[in-house]
């Protein structure tokens, strides 16, 4: 395999690139970025032993979700994408929380409304019972 | 013969002389300073070998990166990074942050190893994805739900309204500046029944605002996506 047609990863591991590299069809050499974070971040080792674990029909999404993951961490070293796990968590126990005040204030709004329903009833039938007496 | 046997002898000897003795300083190294547990059970993670020294059997260093973050107690957080990671990865990663963020790093580093391990296609990828759908689900339910109370409150301000037009038309009420009530009194007493002008009674005060558990009528939608918050590390409060 010549140097040009080395993958990204043979490329910074500067090895020769086989014809079934497993990282060629995921880490191509047009964007070598891709692989620096995720060998960075999980090393080329560990990227081989996971893709290799996998469903060849699956390894292309892991691939990518990696590379998210790797980017994330170079980004911010101390939280990577775990902050946005956070943030969504934290974010969702807030509406569940607005959720529940806004289903007892339903609870309550219904309540009232069957109460004057009934009202408006009764009223109605003392005003019928009025006019009648007084046609009679 | 006679040679042979001296030298086993001290061969003997040697070895014998060698479990012996105790405290030289290579071994302590050796040992892992094991036998020097102490008094302070605070100290404990400092004095023996830390769950990263234990897992990659090496001599656990005072100035061990791992230790203060990987207690023995907890072999599993370790075995989860460095099946990720990789041992000189984390090394590496928290030997970048300062210092006082480390126990953040090497938390959010098991945290997040934990879910690629759980799912090894998408890991936190899947977390993020999941979790985004659950917030948009509930996002829609409360605007549905507001958008339902406020029909309530129409309805309740129409209704209040229609109530005081309904006392105001009335024929029936009483009112001292009616000219009937002056000219013909027996006219007045003969018009009828009076009808009870019906006002709307006092609404009861709204129940207690909830502050921090929800009522139990609140079901939380169901999701078949996995259950993502139930992956906790001890020291959650570092996200405070």
């Amino acid at each position: 395999m010549s140097n040009s047609t080395r993958c990204a990863g043979c490329k910074l591991l500067r090895r020769r690139c086989p014809e079934d590299c497993i990282l060629s069809p995921y880490f191509p050499k047009n964007n070598p970025q891709r692989f620096l974070s995720v060998h960075k971040i999980f090393g080329a080792c560990n990227i081989t032993r996971m893709l290799k674990s996998l469903p060849v029909d699956q390894r292309a999404i892991a691939a990518d979700c990696m590379s998210y993951e790797a980017e994330r961490r170079v980004e911010d070293p101390v939280y990577g994408c775990v902050k946005i796990i956070y943030g969504l968590q934290k974010k969702k126990n807030e509406i569940e929380l607005e959720l529940a005040k806004a289903r007892s204030e339903i609870v309550f709004h219904s309540a009232v409304d069957t109460q004057q329903q009934q009202q408006q009833q009764v009223s109605w039938s003392i005003t019928n019972a009025t006019q009648q007496s007084d046609q009679v | 013969m006679s040679r042979d046997r001296e030298r086993f002898d001290e061969v003997g000897k040697k070895i014998k002389r060698e479990s012996n003795v105790p405290s030289t300083t290579t071994d302590h190294n050796r040992m892992g300073r094991r036998h020097l547990l102490g008094p302070h059970p605070g100290t404990l993670n400092t004095i023996t070998p830390c769950a990263a020294c234990k897992l990659l059997r090496r001599r656990c260093a005072q100035e061990c990166p791992f230790s203060p973050y990987f207690s023995p107690h907890e072999p599993q957080k370790f075995a989860s990074v460095h099946k990720v990671f990789g041992a000189s990865n984390v090394s590496k990663m928290l030997m970048e942050v300062p210092e006082s963020q480390r126990a953040d790093a090497a938390n959010s580093l098991v945290y997040e190893a934990n879910v690629r391990l759980r799912d090894p296609v998408y890991g936190c990828m899947g977390a993020i994805s999941a979790l985004q759908q659950q917030v948009q689900a509930l996002q829609a339910e409360l605007t549905a739900v507001r958008a339902e109370i406020l029909k309530y409150k129409f309805r309740e301000t129409a209704a209040a309204a229609a109530a005081a037009v309904a006392v105001v038309d009335s024929p029936n009420i009483i009112a001292t500046t009616h000219p009937l009530t002056h000219h013909h009194p027996q006219a007045f007493m003969s018009a009828g029944t009076v009808s009870i002008a019906v006002l709307p009674p006092p609404i009861p005060p709204p129940p207690p605002r909830v502050s921090s558990s929800p009522p139990p009528l609140y079901t939380p939608p169901s999701s078949a996506a996995t259950d993502y918050s139930c992956i906790s590390n001890e020291n959650d409060s570092f996200f405070g």
